[in-house]
C-alpha cells in the first residue's frame, strides 16, 4: 500500500513535473532557438567586423601608397599598413563597427619574415611590435585556411592559439606585397553573449525546473501526504488499532474524507466497545441461559417423574373410584332392599294404625254405652231413694216396698261401681291405645324417615356413583393430561438441551465476536 | 226414723227424711236479683216455682266442680217447698233413736245442727233445714221469684208454665 501510495506520489510528481517542465522546456527551447539565432547572427556580425577591418586596411593601403610602393622599404611599407589600419579603424568607428570588437580585435600584419601586431598608438602614432611566438601557428592556420580562390578576397578561419584559446580570424592579403593582414578575436569573446545567454537560459531553466520540481513536490506532497496519512491510519484501523487519528488540516475533499472517516471510526469504535460489552453480556447471558436451561431440564425431569407419579396415582385413583363405584352399586341395591322393606313396614303400620283407630272408636262407643248405663244406674239410684222416701211416707204398708227400694238402690250402686270399673278399664284401654297409636305414629314417622333416608341414601349413592364415574373419567383425563404433560416436559427437556446447545453456539459466536473485538484497540485502552 | 245422707264437699251430712219430699237432678235454675247470696235462684218443679238454696254457699264453701252430678233435695216446711243443692245423695239410712246425740249443750251457737247421728262407725251431722231457711226468708224469696216469673212472662219459663197448666 505504501509502495502504492509512493507510486501515487511518484506518479503525481512525474505528472506535475511533466506538466510543469514540458511547457517551460518548450518555451525555453523556443526562446533559446530564437534568441540563439539572433546571437549567432550577432557573432557573425562580429566576425564580419574583423573581415571589414582587414578589407578596410587593404582598401586604405591600396588607396594610399600601396601600388607603387612595392619596392619601398619594408619599414615604410609596414608603416603604410599601419596607417591604413589606423584609417580603417577610424573609419570603422564611423561605420559603426562595435567598439568592443574594434578595441578587442587584434590585428596582425604578416610579412614574409615577421608578424607585426597592429596596435593603436598614442596620439596618432602607429605602433608595431612583433610577436614571434604566435606567428608560426598563425601562418600555419592561414596557410591551411587560404585557398587559391580566396587570395585577394580574404577569408575567415578559426585556429587554436598556443595557449589553447580558440581564436576566430579574418585575413586578407595585401596585393602586391604578399603580406597578409589578419584581424582576430577570441572565439569566446565572439560567442560571449551567446554563451552568456545560454548560461542565463540554463540558469533560468534550472531555476524554473527546480521551481517546477519543488512546486510539484510541494503540491504532490500536499495532495498525497494526507492521503498517505489517511492510508496509514486506515491501515492501522484495518489492523484493528482504532486509536489512530489523522490530524485534520486544510480543507476540501480530503479533510471531508478524513472527517467522515473519523466519524466512521468513532462510530465503529462505539460499535466495537458496545460489541465488546455485548459479547461480555452475551457470555453472561449465555451462562445464565445455560444454568436456566439446566434448571429447566432438571425441573422438567423432576416434573416428568412427578407427572409419572401423578399418573400412577391417577390410575390408582381410577381403580379406587371403580371400586367405590362397585361398592356404591352394592350400597344402592341394599338401599333399594331397605326401601322395599321399609315400605312393607309402613304398609303394615298403616294397617295397624287403622285398626287401632277403629278400636279407639269402638272403645269410645263402649264409653258412651257405659255412660248410658251409668246414667241409668244413677237414675235408678235416685229412683230408689225417692222410692224409699215414698215407702217411708206410706208407713207400714210401704215397708216391703222399702226393702225393694233398698235392693234397687244397692243394685244401682253395684251397677254404678261396675260401670265405673268398666269406664276405668275403657280409659286404660283408650290410654294404652293412644300410647299404641302414638308409638305407631312415631314408628310410622320413623319408618318414613327411614324411607326418606333410604331414598336419600339411594340418591346419594347414585350421586356418589355418578361422582365415582366422573372421578374415573376425570382420573382418565388426568392420566391423559399427565401423559401430554409428560410429553411436553420431555419436549421442554429436549428444548432446554437444544437451548443449551444453542447457548454453546452462542458462546462460540460470542467468543468469536470477542476475538474479533479484541483485534480493535480503542481509545482509552492500554497499548 | 230414716236419714237421707248426702255429701257437700268432703263432708257427709244427714237430714231427717220427713223433711224431704223427693230428690231430683239439678234442673235449670233461674237466678233472681235482690236476694241473699246463698239463694241460687228459682226452679220449676212440675209447674210449682220454688226457691233453690245452695248449701255450699250457705256453708261458706267453694262452688262445686262437678255441678252435673249435683242433686237437689226438695224440702218442705210449713206447706212451702224449697230446693237444697247438695253434691251427691249417698242413700237413705234407717237410724235408731239411741244413735242420735243431741248437741244443744255443746253447740248452742250451731243453729243449723239438729243432732249428730252414728251411722255404722262414722258420725253424720244432721242438719235442720227449717233452721237454715226461716219462714220469712222463704216467703220473701218465693215472692221475689214469683215477681221474677211475672217479669219473665214472655220468656220460655212462662211458656212452659202455660203448657203445664194446659196439660194439667
Amino acid at each position: 500500500m505504501n509502495r502504492m501510495m509512493g507510486c501515487l506520489k511518484t506518479r503525481l510528481r512525474v505528472l506535475l513535473w511533466v506538466v510543469g517542465v514540458v511547457p517551460v522546456s518548450a518555451v525555453g527551447v523556443f526562446l533559446c532557438w530564437s534568441l540563439g539565432n539572433r546571437l549567432q547572427k550577432q557573432a557573425l556580425v562580429h566576425l564580419g567586423a574583423t573581415a571589414d577591418i582587414t578589407a578596410s586596411v587593404v582598401e586604405a593601403w591600396a588607396a594610399g601608397a600601396g601600388g607603387d610602393s612595392a619596392s619601398a622599404a619594408r619599414s615604410s611599407q609596414v608603416m603604410s599598413v599601419l596607417t591604413a589600419w589606423q584609417k580603417a579603424v577610424d573609419r570603422g568607428r564611423t561605420r559603426e563597427i562595435s567598439d568592443d570588437v574594434r578595441t578587442e580585435a587584434r590585428c596582425w600584419l604578416l610579412t614574409s619574415t615577421e608578424a607585426v601586431a597592429l596596435v593603436p598608438a598614442e596620439a596618432g602614432q602607429v605602433a608595431a611590435s612583433s610577436n614571434r611566438a604566435n606567428e608560426k601557428t598563425l601562418r600555419a592556420a592561414i596557410g591551411q585556411a587560404l585557398s587559391p580562390a580566396s587570395i585577394g578576397r580574404g577569408t575567415v578561419f578559426t585556429y587554436r592559439s598556443l595557449d589553447g584559446r580558440q581564436i576566430m580570424a579574418s585575413t586578407r592579403t595585401l596585393p602586391g606585397l604578399g603580406w597578409t593582414v589578419v584581424a582576430e578575436i577570441d572565439r569566446s569573446r565572439v560567442l560571449e553573449a551567446v554563451h552568456r545567454f545560454y548560461w542565463t537560459v540554463l540558469g533560468i531553466g534550472a531555476v524554473v525546473v527546480a521551481l517546477v520540481l519543488g512546486v510539484g513536490l510541494w503540491i504532490s506532497n500536499r495532495i498525497a501526504d494526507p492521503i498517505v496519512r489517511l492510508t496509514r491510519a486506515i491501515h492501522q484501523w484495518a489492523a484493528g488499532d482504532l486509536r489512530a487519528s489523522i490530524p485534520v488540516e486544510g480543507h476540501g475533499e480530503i479533510q471531508a474524507l478524513a472527517e467522515g472517516l473519523h466519524s466512521m471510526v468513532e462510530a465503529v469504535t462505539r460499535i466495537v466497545i458496545r460489541s465488546g460489552a455485548t459479547a461480555d453480556q452475551i457470555a453472561t447471558v449465555r451462562t445464565e441461559i445455560l444454568s436456566s436451561c439446566e434448571q429447566q431440564a432438571c425441573s422438567a425431569r423432576d416434573q416428568s417423574s412427578a407427572v409419572s407419579e401423578t399418573t400412577s396415582a391417577a390410575a390408582e385413583l381410577s381403580k379406587n373410584s371403580e371400586q367405590i363405584g362397585e361398592n356404591i352399586k352394592t350400597i344402592s341395591q341394599m338401599a333399594g332392599h331397605v326401601l322395599a322393606g321399609m315400605e312393607k313396614i309402613k304398609h303394615a303400620t298403616d294397617q295397624t294404625s287403622q285398626i287401632l283407630t277403629s278400636l279407639n272408636e269402638k272403645s269410645k262407643q263402649i264409653g258412651a254405652i257405659t255412660e248410658l248405663i251409668d246414667d241409668v244406674a244413677d237414675q235408678t239410684n235416685l229412683l230408689a231413694v225417692n222410692a224409699s222416701i215414698e215407702a217411708a211416707r206410706a208407713g207400714e204398708q210401704g215397708r216391703g216396698f222399702t226393702v225393694v227400694a233398698d235392693q234397687i238402690g244397692k243394685l244401682a250402686d253395684s251397677t254404678a261401681k261396675s260401670t265405673k270399673g268398666i269406664t276405668s278399664l275403657v280409659e286404660v284401654i283408650r290410654h294404652e291405645m293412644s300410647n299404641a297409636i302414638i308409638a305407631m305414629e312415631q314408628s310410622l314417622s320413623g319408618v318414613e324417615e327411614e324411607i326418606q333416608l333410604a331414598k336419600e341414601s339411594a340418591a346419594k349413592s347414585k350421586e356418589i356413583a355418578m361422582s365415582a364415574n366422573q372421578q374415573i373419567s376425570g382420573s382418565r383425563q388426568i392420566a391423559e393430561a399427565m401423559a401430554s404433560i409428560d410429553q411436553t416436559m420431555k419436549q421442554i427437556a429436549s428444548g432446554a438441551q437444544r437451548s443449551a446447545d444453542a447457548a454453546g453456539q452462542l458462546t462460540a459466536l460470542a467468543d468469536e465476536l470477542k476475538d474479533s473485538m479484541a483485534r480493535f484497540k480503542t481509545v482509552g485502552q492500554e497499548v | 226414723m230414716r236419714l237421707v245422707t248426702f255429701t257437700v264437699g268432703r263432708q257427709e251430712y244427714g237430714v231427717d227424711m220427713d223433711q224431704i219430699r223427693e230428690v231430683i237432678r239439678l234442673p235449670e235454675i233461674i237466678p233472681i236479683p235482690d236476694v241473699p247470696v246463698w239463694v241460687e235462684g228459682i226452679m220449676d218443679l212440675r209447674g210449682e216455682v220454688i226457691p233453690v238454696v245452695g248449701l255450699r254457699k250457705k256453708l261458706g264453701l267453694e262452688a262445686s266442680d262437678r255441678p252435673a252430678l249435683n242433686r237437689v233435695l226438695i224440702a218442705h216446711r210449713s206447706g212451702r217447698s224449697f230446693g237444697l243443692v247438695v253434691d251427691a245423695v249417698t242413700g237413705v239410712t234407717p237410724i235408731q233413736a239411741q244413735d242420735l246425740s243431741r248437741t244443744d249443750a255443746l253447740l248452742s251457737q250451731a243453729r243449723y245442727l239438729a243432732a249428730v247421728a252414728r251411722v255404722g262407725s262414722r258420725l253424720v251431722p244432721m242438719l235442720d233445714l227449717c233452721a237454715m231457711v226461716s219462714d220469712t226468708e222463704a216467703g220473701q224469696i218465693t215472692a221475689a221469684g214469683q215477681a221474677a216469673m211475672v217479669l219473665a212472662s214472655n220468656g220460655p219459663l212462662s211458656m212452659d208454665l202455660q203448657r203445664d197448666e194446659e196439660t194439667r
